[in-house]
């Protein structure tokens, strides 16, 4: 299988509504002739001895075939191997839920206090602000006024819901 | 970049900021009235949007944010809006445990979110107003953290919106991936060379679903009744006003600004879309006892009614969903308006919680009556011009697209099937037996002034159309039809 | 003026009520008869002035503000010979009801509220020159229909009925709607406008296509057909009515059902008369259902209200047939019927809603012998009885004798049918009615049962009964209004091949644009008296006799002076050049209606 430039760039074309094109089939050189209709087709040229073999989605019925019995042997033998060797022996270990760890005991549909969420999204804010922060520090000295307002105006909005939570009392554990 | 064009988005985010902060330190009677401020605030920056103009389309961001006719159109319709949302929170408090400065905030967020949709000219700006918009809703929805079907609303909504979410970001990815921009301006360059590949068909079709979702449209409504069932009452007023609205103006500006060539293609799949979006909700309405899950329904029907302008696809037709939308603001607030007030220890918004409003609150009764005539499309209201323009939009449609002549009939169908649930509500109203409660209903001032408006803003449109019809016609220049 | 104020006033009245306290019981009662009482006056001083042989609209005024400008909608009212009298039909009866709102004792302002805000509708919706507020008034009166037979209505069935009725008449209105929508869009983008004058005189310039012709007629004639209860789309109406508070069934039986005959007559089939032509048969046919078969069903009867309801459904066919017909007695004799109609239906139903509120009851085998303690009811009702089977003397003979007279030559079978359906199955059940319901034994215990107290409350009565007998003695107080504007309907109506010949164009154009002109008189010339409309016996401007009568008229279409009138008129067809336009030329409309009729090359 011959990929050259120009069929990857074909290949790209990945939108749909484009057919694949007949060279491709022909670049790929599945069609079982010979190494010279490859060459044939590169330089442009359509010669008449590529017969029922060239119809472009042949390969695609081809790649199917072959999709379908690659992983079907390996799993046939490994079917038989482990019939031959290994039968099954059951057990209260063996069926246990966990390789490793603690067991879980009990529902796992518990509550658990809404305050958890309230520090998360606080810290998961203030963790993305430091992100715009650092640009901002790093290009410091290039930026215009406009740029310096707005970050902080941004800054001022997040202190702002800074001070609304803690005047709430979203900051004290309770 | 030209920030000032944004003024109005950072003054509504502003407000909410400092309703958030006001509310560290203001003592917890008082905090109910913080609503107050917020609504003063806000109909403040209303006022100031009277006083801009948008004559040529101006740019923001890159492109991304462009600022005409139609997003100012839309961001008084939202900004209104929520004044009277605000108003009619205020009223709500009692029923909310906790964290009223809050919700007061999050309206005020999700009123900028909204904001931004009607100024949105790129794709990413579309996500990020949406997504402003939907999970602020996602706690709205669920703020009556005490009531089960409030819960459930908002888990509905949160999965639902999700999903929606997921089917528009995945289609934005692959309009991306084909057209190699998200601008709706260079889009329209390109899209009659990409529209030849179906992945960026598939990627606007996943943007019309996300959108679909927003809006309620057939076979993406099924969240809206539950929604609107469980919400408290101001949040399903801003989200069958705001929240459809918003869904509108991004539906009008990707199909008519961004892809108008590929939209042309699409008259009988929108036609389809609006007849049985129009069919669904007004035959699930008819048996609805809850109002409020009733006028869930109704806001599905109306999504169709709209849908018709979409389909016209013509000038005509736009500008008849932006007075449709105008109409269905002040007449959908005055309904839920009244059922704010009247619902008040009411369990399941029954119909029959209205029976001798007639007598408890005359001018309850009247609101009530009229928002529902208004919605059935019965003049000297709003609803019904709204109903006219936009079966004469598709009526002109009709000369070129014989199957509209079909939607004319289910649509014609469709007002007749909800000229009987809605009047069934007129009905209980003024004479069905059999409540227990007969004690007049009080009216705050500030109910009582919104009430006010929204029915002079119903009889006004419905009787002098002209300047709203003006305004909607110039705003949709701004398209490409 | 006068116009504005006819139709404004009651909203005004009624919007003044709103603000009323709710507790006051006398206050709205009175604001309402005041209302109607100087409404009455200014329709009859409207219909006083009216100047009688011109074909033109008068009285023509633009309520400003209302409307839509950029979509050709204007709040335009005016009256010619068809909606004048019909306009005070509407006065009166609406007058009338006033009168006989005793039954209703609780929630009045909300009833006299609704009852104010249906009036305006009905009379807004028969003066308006303008489409949209042509639907639009109609439509006002939709929702104060439905709340006033919930709330007000009598009988178990209310409730059902009240919805019947409502959602039958939308669908009606909704259908119709689109059709009127259809008929705007088939002008040219930038002339588009809902002004009824402006649209007629562009289709009778520019040929409609054929096809939408055809299919816009059918919409308009099922639409407005629903809503005069056309057979078989006629059910809602005698339930509607036997259920509705007695003012309630007068205005709308009397006057809102005329709506849509007067949609038919004043747009459909005027401007489209090719789907006239194919669509009226179909039209004739049906009304046979009305006539016999409705008729039919009123002889079943055993409610007195019920009876009523599908005998006033089988007179709306005889109006049917006279449109079908297409020649001006036919035409004529259907307008007629319609005042004289609407006047019969208030007062049979007046009569009826005071029989329930003395009796308790209207079974008609449950009553017998009442002429002996009511004999003002008695007689007064003896007599809408016998003016129903159409006794000469009384309006409705008029009009019923005009549309037969008109329709033999058209449907000679049909006409047959109906003569026969409305002297005999009409006799038997009014005479029937009578006979049970007065005459006989009186039983024992009807003998607490009161006549009408005192003349005040006789008033409502007599002034419909009155008015009954004056436009069946003086027919002409009617016909001759009538006829010029019939005239312009029927030449419009059977125009097929004018429109290809020049002179035709130009003449038709002239009778469809004298609005222009006589709206100009009423802004400056006081009105001068046309001249008559040919003689007397020339009014039956039937196919066979204006072929006759060609060669006599046939002159002026030759005359080269006639090709200025079509380019004229062409101007005239701009809207706003032809409404707020001055000075254009003078014309005498009617001898152009006969030119432009006559001289038309017949088939």
């Amino acid at each position: 299988m011959r990929l050259n430039s120009t069929t990857l760039r074909n290949r790209s074309d990945w939108s749909g509504a484009v057919p694949i094109r007949p060279e491709y089939g022909w670049k790929i050189g599945w069609n079982g002739g010979s190494r010279a209709s490859g060459i044939q087709t590169v330089t442009g040229t359509r010669t008449t001895h590529m017969q029922a073999s060239d119809h472009p989605y042949l390969f695609l019925a081809v790649f199917l075939v072959v999709a379908v019995i690659f992983p079907l042997v390996p799993l046939g033998l490994a079917r038989l191997w482990a019939r031959t060797f290994s039968p099954p022996k059951p057990g209260p270990v063996k069926n246990a839920i966990y390789e490793c760890g603690v067991e879980s005991k009990g529902d796992a549909w518990i509550q658990f206090k809404s305050e958890y969420y309230l520090y998360g999204i606080i810290f998961l804010i203030f963790d993305v602000e430091a992100i715009f922060l650092f640009p901002f520090a790093v290009a410091f000295t290039n930026l215009t006024i406009g740029a310096f307002l707005a970050m902080m105006m941004f800054l001022l909005l997040l202190v702002e819901g800074l001070v609304w939570a803690w005047q709430k009392g979203v900051l004290t554990w309770k | 970049m030209n920030l000032s064009l944004s003024i109005l988005e950072f003054a509504v985010i502003g407000a909410g900021l400092a309703i958030l902060l006001a509310d560290l330190w203001t003592p917890v009677p008082q905090k109910r009235n913080l609503g107050y401020a917020a609504a003063a605030a806000v109909g403040l920056i209303f006022l100031a949007s009277m006083l801009m103009q948008a004559a040529a389309p101006a740019y923001a961001f890159e492109k991304m944010y462009v600022l005409d006719g139609l997003a100012l159109f839309f961001k008084r319709f939202f900004l209104f809006a929520a004044v009277i949302v605000l108003v009619m929170s205020v009223e709500f408090a009692d029923r909310i445990e906790a964290g009223i400065a809050e919700y007061y905030a999050l309206i005020m967020f999700a009123l900028a979110g909204m904001m931004f949709a009607a100024s949105a000219n790129d794709f990413i700006l579309v996500f990020v107003s949406l997504e402003l918009i939907t999970v602020t809703f996602y706690v709205l929805t669920s703020f009556q953290r005490g009531r089960l079907h409030s819960l459930e609303a908002g888990v509905k909504y949160l999965i639902l919106g999700a999903l929606a979410s997921a089917f528009l970001v995945y289609g934005i990815a692959l309009v991306f991936g084909v057209a190699n921009t998200t601008n709706f301006g260079e889009l329209m360059g390109s899209a009659r060379v990409a529209s030849a590949r179906p992945v960026f068909l598939l990627g606007l079709l996943l943007v019309l679903v996300g959108l679909g979702f927003k809006i309620a449209a057939f076979p993406f409504q099924i969240w809206a009744p539950d929604v609107y069932q469980g919400s408290p009452a101001p949040t399903t007023a801003f989200l069958a006003v705001g929240s459809k609205a918003a869904g509108f103006i991004l539906l009008l500006r990707v199909l008519f600004s961004a892809v108008p060539e590929i939209t042309v293609n699409w008259t009988k799949l929108l036609m389809v879309i609006a007849g049985m979006t129009i069919l669904y909700g007004n035959l699930c309405a008819i048996p609805q006892r809850n109002l409020k899950r009733l006028l869930g329904y109704s806001s599905i029907a109306h999504a169709g009614y709209m849908l018709l302008g979409v389909a016209a696809m013509n000038s005509a037709g736009s500008s008849a969903i932006l007075y449709y939308l105008g109409a269905y603001l002040f007449t959908v607030l005055a309904a839920f308006t009244v059922i704010c007030v009247v619902m008040r220890g009411v369990e399941g918004d029954d119909i029959s919680a209205v029976a001798g409003l007639h007598q408890r609150s005359p001018l309850l009764a009247a609101s009530l009556s009229l928002a529902m005539v208004s919605l059935a499309g019965i003049p000297p209201l709003a609803g019904f011009f709204g109903k006219f323009l936009l079966l004469k939009a598709v009526v002109e449609k009709g000369a070129t697209q014989p199957g509209c002549y079909w939607l004319i009939a289910v649509a014609i169908l469709g007002v007749v099937i909800s000229l009987y649930y809605y009047l069934g509500v007129v009905r209980a109203i003024y004479w069905s037996k059999g409540s227990a409660e007969l004690s007049d209903i009080k009216v705050s001032w500030p109910i009582q002034v919104s009430l006010y408006a929204c029915i002079a803003a119903m009889f006004y449109l419905g009787l002098f159309p002209d300047r709203l019809v003006n305004i909607a016609m110039e705003a949709v220049k701004a398209l490409k039809l | 003026m006068t116009l504005a104020l006819i139709v404004l006033l009651p909203f005004l009245a009624a919007a003044g009520l709103a603000f009323l306290p709710r507790t006051d019981d006398t206050a709205p009662r009175t604001v309402a008869a005041g209302t109607t009482f100087v409404v009455l006056l200014l329709a009859v001083r409207m219909f006083w002035q009216f100047d009688t042989g011109q074909a033109g609209y008068q009285f023509v005024v633009i309520i400003p503000g209302l409307g839509a400008d950029a979509l050709g909608i204007q709040c335009r009212l005016g009256v010619d010979g068809i909606n004048a009298g019909l306009l005070l039909m509407g006065a009166i009866v609406a007058f009338a009801a006033v009168g006989v709102t005793r039954d209703i004792v609780r929630r009045q302002k909300e009833f006299f509220l609704l009852f104010l805000v249906m009036t305006g509708g009905i009379l807004g919706a028969f003066a308006s020159l303008d489409l949209f507020y042509f639907y639009f008034f109609h439509e006002l009166a939709l929702v104060p229909t439905f709340i006033m037979i919930g709330v007000w209505g009598r009988g178990e069935e209310r409730n059902y009925a009240t919805f019947k009725i409502t959602l039958y008449l939308s669908l009606g209105a909704l259908i119709a709607l689109i059709g009127l929508i259809a008929l705007y869009l088939q002008m040219p983008p930038d002339q588009r406008t809902f002004d009824i004058p402006a649209m007629t005189q562009y289709f009778a310039e520019h040929r409609m296509e054929s096809g939408a012709q055809q299919a816009i007629f059918p919409a308009l004639m099922f639409g407005f057909g629903i809503l005069v209860s056309l057979w078989p789309f006629h059910t809602w109406a005698p339930l509607g009515y036997g259920s509705a508070p007695t003012a309630t069934a007068m205005l709308h039986a009397g006057v809102l059902k005329k709506f849509g005959l007067y949609g038919l007559i004043r747009i459909a089939v005027p401007l489209m008369p090719e789907g006239a032509k194919q669509w009226l048969e179909v039209l004739a046919l049906l009304c046979l259902g009305n006539i016999l078969y409705c008729g039919l069903v009123a002889m079943r009867q055993k409610d007195l209200n019920l009876l009523i309801g599908n005998s006033s459904v089988a007179h709306m066919g005889f109006v049917f047939l006279g449109i079908a017909s297409l020649n001006l007695v036919g035409v004529t004799g259907a307008v007629v019927i319609m005042i004289a109609h609407g006047l019969l239906a208030a007062l049979s139903f007046a009569l009826s809603g005071y029989l329930f509120h003395t009796a308790q009851t209207l079974e008609i085998a449950r009553m017998g012998g009442f002429l002996k303690r009511l004999p003002f009811i008695g007689t007064a009702l003896t007599m809408a009885m016998l003016a129903g089977c159409g006794l000469p003397g009384f309006a409705n003979f008029v009009g019923e004798a005009l549309v037969f007279f008109g329709a033999w030559k058209t449907y000679p079978a049909i006409t047959g049918l109906a003569c026969w359906g409305a002297l005999l199955i009409g006799a038997v059940y009014m005479l029937r009615a009578v006979r049970s319901i007065l005459h006989g034994p009186l039983a024992e215990h009807w003998n607490q049962i009161q006549d009408v107290p005192h003349a005040w409350a006789k008033l409502p009565f007599a002034v419909l009964i009155f008015t009954l007998l004056l436009f069946g003695f003086f027919p002409r107080l009617l016909t001759e209004k009538i006829r010029p504007s019939a005239e312009v309907v029927v030449q419009l109506a059977n125009r097929e091949g004018d429109i290809r010949t020049r002179g035709g164009q130009g003449t038709i154009a002239a009778a469809a644009g004298s609005i222009s002109k006589s709206q100009n008189r009423r802004l400056s010339v006081p009105p001068h008296p046309g001249p008559l409309p040919g003689g007397e016996g020339q009014g039956e401007n039937s196919r066979s006799e204006s072929r006759a009568s060609r060669p006599r008229t046939g002159a002026p279409v030759s005359d080269p002076a006639q090709t200025p009138v079509s380019k004229e008129s062409r101007r005239i067809g701009d809207r706003r050049s032809e409404v707020h336009g001055q000075g254009e030329r003078t014309i005498q409309t009617s001898r152009r209606v006969n030119t432009a009729g006559e001289a038309a090359p017949r088939q």
